[in-house]
């Protein structure tokens, strides 16, 4: 054998790696990524140094998704105490010496800087779902005790940074398996009740700047310039799309600064402004075919630690599109999340594609 | 995985693309046209652009008011963010913020809107624009830049006549129901200024520009450039006024003259007047209360606005009015015993000169001013129908000037005395009051414009024309927008009479109490002096303590030339001037001789000055005594 065969070998061994890979979610993020990049030029007013950036940050993510998509999933269990003790080390060295801006502690600089947070998203349900995968028996009231501590802890920490879109997607992403595992019904309708009635106490213990992004949403027009700004002014860059959209680079809501974080949690009004409704429809369609393609492949995992997590990175995935175009749309608080695929890369973009990278691990393991 | 698990996760994924999918439908479809409105009212606003305000020039065109640039520091109400107190502060190192300057600058800010300018500190010197500018890094806020503010080069000149802008109040803003101006705005506050606003004018522009969040300019969207405004031609003759002007000397008074052809104004002078220049940005508080504590009042319209007995000057009139309704004919006679008793009562009435003219006919009352034969005829008239013809040359009436304030002074009648007084005795109209009223003093009071407009009409011989300034306007380019026409009319007198009351005019200048002025005369004319009381003076206040010049009466000379074509007519009154014939008549001589026969005559004429002040033919002012006289009888 020459040594170019062998090269050719392990070129075709890597290109294999992809192909085998599941191609309808492959295709769908491919096609998001392009719109990201479409959208981030025009939310970035065309400024090089920042497309690039972008760019980058969806080559190292693609990168990553192969990567953490060819692992094998019993290392990814192996790995899942010793990450989720990092990210809570993590989490407790941000309220530390982590860096502040706009009077919250939420990032570590590391060189580049990271928001351990975003970690937990990933670390939290990881952890969960190895826990009750261990479990031989049905899962018990103590188990879930249990569960429910490795849940709050990191969401006490991001809850104090403060960061309560984080927090609340943290908790979520642990509760979804909790729910996935068997929470009982009963347990979670009390648990709801239980909510809505402390809601007076939560309410005394939110900050004033969460109390206020709840009462503008309730009425933005009470604070036109202050508070309600913001949710006044997307839902104006929404609502002026239209069907067709002003036309790409045109929107004048978006390119005449009056959307306040344009690029990242607000992106989706950059959509709906210059596509109009076809272009926020493309994007929910993709983001439907995207989730009804998670479904199949919780339906189809082989285990509980697989199905548990896949089926929670699913819901998780669901809940930052609820809240995010909810946010802006005005049906929901202002909460800090970005907007999958969509919103300007950044850590939040490369824990989601480790979270896929897993997804596309069982999907193989499935054999499609 | 239990199946219910999977349903409740199938369900939360319904909802949420349901939500999503009807809530952006609903705001980018159903509230779409709504939405789309906010969004380009948050990008778009409207900002004025400025006419220039037309030019006043005379009828040779010399400019009269102007738009020159004045160099300005000023600041958008959005950028001003800071404190301001602190901004004054550090801008009063280069340049000079008066407490005026504040107060302007307060005021006009609070009406203002974002994108209108607003003025800081204006009229800059060099030295404040090379050091302000050098300087200007530290107030990104302001801008020193040009701006075109009005400049009235002959300062006091015209101050009663072109008047002055100022800044728009909203009192203004109220009045006009124009939105045509913009905040900070100039418009024409008083004289020809106001009463020719619209035209002077122009059209505001807009321009319609895209902003950003931070109300960045960023771009245009439409704009309709401004309609500058036209240049209006005056009838008024630069070099005549400033004649008019310099001959009243440090007197006040007042000098109207009309062509009475076309009823064209060639010269209004009211003096003293002010600095129109002072006005424009506002007046400050010191000079505002200087002009206001001026005794001799300049902010007095004289011209238009001062009334004054008309004293002699009234006689023609009467005259006129006597023959008109048959009173007289030019022959009657009556005899003159230097005093008139009204018949059943012992008052003498006497006559100012203190002479016994004997037999007298009309053409001679008027040469020598005779009160005799006035005061009787004032009688024989009665006051009820010198009301039915006397309005006819405009007395008790506003001439219809093209001004915005005229007086229309007042021809006493019954009804106004028993309007305005309480007294029983004074609430009837008296016999002693016709009498009074036959040689112009007593209540009647008019405008040395009404004067020159009567003597018009005299001139003209019962054609009537309205005074006016209005000559033209034409366009930036010179092109003729609009003329003024004339809409004469005729008085249904015999022009018989007008010939008659000329040709006694004309003795007054040949023969008569004008004839001080006529030597040389190089062409014919008309006049009439007359004398103005300022006080009753009676056997005590005599006395010195009214000695003062500003007890003398005021000189009165109305007259017109050539007598038989005449192309000038005019009323002069001098304050305090004494006699007509003294001090108001050769006033008018060096006007004439200016104007009809040119710079030089003007000038040779001073050579005569000394003589003709030496025939100092003049009336006196018995008239006063007399109604001090009168009154304490009545009583």
């Amino acid at each position: 054998m020459s040594l170019t065969d062998n090269k050719f070998k392990r070129l075709k061994r890597l290109i294999n790696k992809f192909y085998n890979l599941d191609k309808t979610i492959i295709l769908i993020l491919l096609a998001l990524a392009t719109i990201n990049i479409f959208i981030q030029y025009s939310a970035n007013d065309k400024v090089a140094g920042r497309i690039i950036n972008d760019i980058a940050y969806l080559g190292v993510s693609f990168v990553i998704l192969i990567i953490v998509a060819n692992i094998n999933l019993n290392q990814i269990k192996n790995w899942t105490v010793p990450l989720y003790i990092i990210s809570i080390l993590c989490l407790i060295a941000v309220l530390v010496v982590g860096v502040k801006i706009n009077g919250a502690k939420r990032w570590l600089n590391l060189g580049i800087r990271i928001q351990p947070s975003e970690i937990c998203k990933l670390s939290v349900p990881l952890i969960l779902g190895y826990y009750y995968s261990n479990k031989n028996t049905i899962v018990k009231g103590l188990d879930y005790i249990y569960g429910l501590i490795l849940i709050l802890m990191p969401f006490a920490l991001i809850a104090k940074q403060p960061d309560l879109g984080t927090g609340i997607l943290v908790l979520a992403s642990g509760v979804f398996v909790l729910f996935f595992v068997g929470l009982p019904w009963r347990v979670i309708i009390l648990a709801i009740v239980t909510f809505v009635a402390s809601t007076p106490l939560i309410w005394h213990h939110l900050h004033d700047y969460q109390q206020h992004r709840i009462l503008t949403l309730l009425n933005p027009q009470s604070d036109p310039l202050g508070k309600g700004y913001h949710i006044i002014q997307g839902i104006i860059a929404i609502g002026s799309g239209g069907l067709y959209g002003q036309g790409y680079l045109n929107g004048t809501q978006v390119h005449l600064d009056f959307i306040p974080e344009k690029h990242t949690d607000f992106v989706i009004t950059v959509v709906a402004e210059e596509f109009g409704y076809i272009g926020v429809c493309v994007i929910l369609l993709l983001y439907l075919a995207l989730i009804i393609r998670c479904l199949m492949i919780v339906r189809d995992a082989p285990d509980v630690f697989t199905r548990v997590i896949a089926a929670s990175t699913t819901m998780s995935f669901t809940l930052y599109i609820l809240i995010n175009m909810g946010m802006v749309a005005g049906v929901i608080p202002v909460v800090g999340v970005p907007l999958p695929f969509i919103s300007y890369g950044g850590t939040a973009t490369i824990i989601l594609m480790i979270q896929f990278g897993i997804m596309l691990a069982i999907a193989k393991r499935n054999k499609y | 995985m239990k199946n219910s698990r999977l349903i409740a996760a199938y369900s939360f994924i319904i909802f949420t693309f349901v939500i999503l999918f009807l809530r952006y439908g609903y705001l980018q479809l159903i509230n779409h046209n709504q939405l789309l409105k906010q969004s380009i009212n948050n990008y778009s606003s409207i900002v004025a652009t400025q006419p220039v305000r037309g030019q006043i020039v005379d009828r040779n065109g010399i400019i009269l008011a102007d738009n020159d640039a004045s160099y300005v520091v000023a600041a958008l109400p959005k950028d001003l963010k800071g404190s301001q107190k602190k901004l004054f502060e550090s801008m009063s190192k280069y340049l000079s913020i008066t407490a005026l300057d504040k107060k302007k600058f307060y005021a006009t800010k609070n009406n203002s809107k974002n994108y209108d300018w607003v003025v800081i500190k204006d009229d800059l010197s060099d030295k404040e624009i090379a050091n302000f500018t050098a300087h200007a890094y530290e107030f990104p806020e302001l801008s020193v830049f040009a701006r075109v503010k009005r400049n009235y080069p002959f300062d006091e000149l015209y101050s009663h006549s072109i008047g002055y802008v100022g800044r728009i109040s909203q009192k203004d803003k109220q009045k006009i129901k124009n939105q045509d101006y913009v905040s900070n705005d100039y418009i024409g506050k008083s004289g020809l200024e106001q009463y020719y606003e619209s035209t002077l004018r122009g059209y505001l522009g807009k321009k319609s520009i895209k902003t950003d969040a931070n109300g960045n300019e960023v771009g245009l969207i439409d704009s309709i450039s401004a309609t500058d405004g036209q240049t209006l031609h005056l009838t008024i003759d630069n070099k005549l006024q400033k004649l008019a002007w310099n001959l009243l000397g440090n007197n006040s008074g007042a000098i109207v003259v009309i062509d009475p052809n076309d009823g064209g104004v060639l010269a209004f002078v009211s003096k003293p007047g002010y600095n129109p220049n002072w006005f424009i940005d506002g007046i400050s508080l010191d000079d505002w209360g200087d002009l206001m504590n001026d005794s001799k009042k300049p902010l007095l319209n004289r011209g238009a606005q001062g009334t004054y007995p008309p004293g002699s000057t009234f006689k023609p009139f009467l005259a006129l009015t006597a023959l008109f309704l048959g009173v007289r004919t030019p022959s009657s006679t009556i005899y003159d015993q230097g005093y008139y008793v009204i018949p059943g009562s012992t008052h003498r009435f006497r006559d100012s000169e203190k002479v016994a003219r004997g037999k007298v006919n009309l053409m001679d009352a008027i040469t020598y001013s005779s009160d005799t034969y006035f005061y009787k005829l004032g009688l024989d008239l009665g006051i009820d129908r010198a009301n039915n013809v006397m309005p006819m040359f405009g007395f008790g009436r506003k001439t219809g000037v093209d001004l915005p304030i005229e007086d229309s002074g007042l021809l006493p009648s019954r009804d106004w005395k028993a309007k305005h007084f309480r007294d029983d005795y004074q609430k009837n109209w008296q016999a002693a009051d016709s009498v009074i009223f036959g040689i112009g003093q007593g209540l009647n009071h008019y405008t040395p414009l009404q004067m020159a407009f009567a003597t018009t009409i005299i001139a003209n011989e019962g054609k009537v024309i309205t005074p006016h300034f209005f000559k033209n306007t034409t366009d930036k380019n010179n092109v003729l927008i609009k003329s003024y026409v004339t809409n004469p009319h005729m008085l249904p007198i015999n022009n018989s009479y007008f010939k008659f009351i000329k040709s006694a005019m004309q003795n007054v200048i040949l023969k008569g109490t004008g004839h001080g002025i006529s030597a040389g005369l190089q062409y014919t004319m008309a006049g009439k002096t007359g004398t103005a009381q300022v006080v009753a003076m009676n056997k005590d206040n005599r006395s010195a303590k009214f000695q003062g010049k500003q007890y003398k009466d005021h000189a009165w000379f109305t007259a017109f030339a050539p007598v038989d074509k005449p192309r000038i007519a005019i009323a002069v009154i001098v304050e305090h001037g004494g006699f007509g014939a003294a001090s108001a008549a050769p006033i008018a001589r060096k006007i004439f001789d200016y104007y009809l026969l040119g710079e030089s005559a003007v000038v040779v004429n001073k050579l005569n000055d000394a003589v003709a002040n030496t025939n100092d033919d003049s009336e006196s002012i018995n008239t006063s005594q007399l109604n001090w006289e009168d009154e304490n009888e009545s009583n």
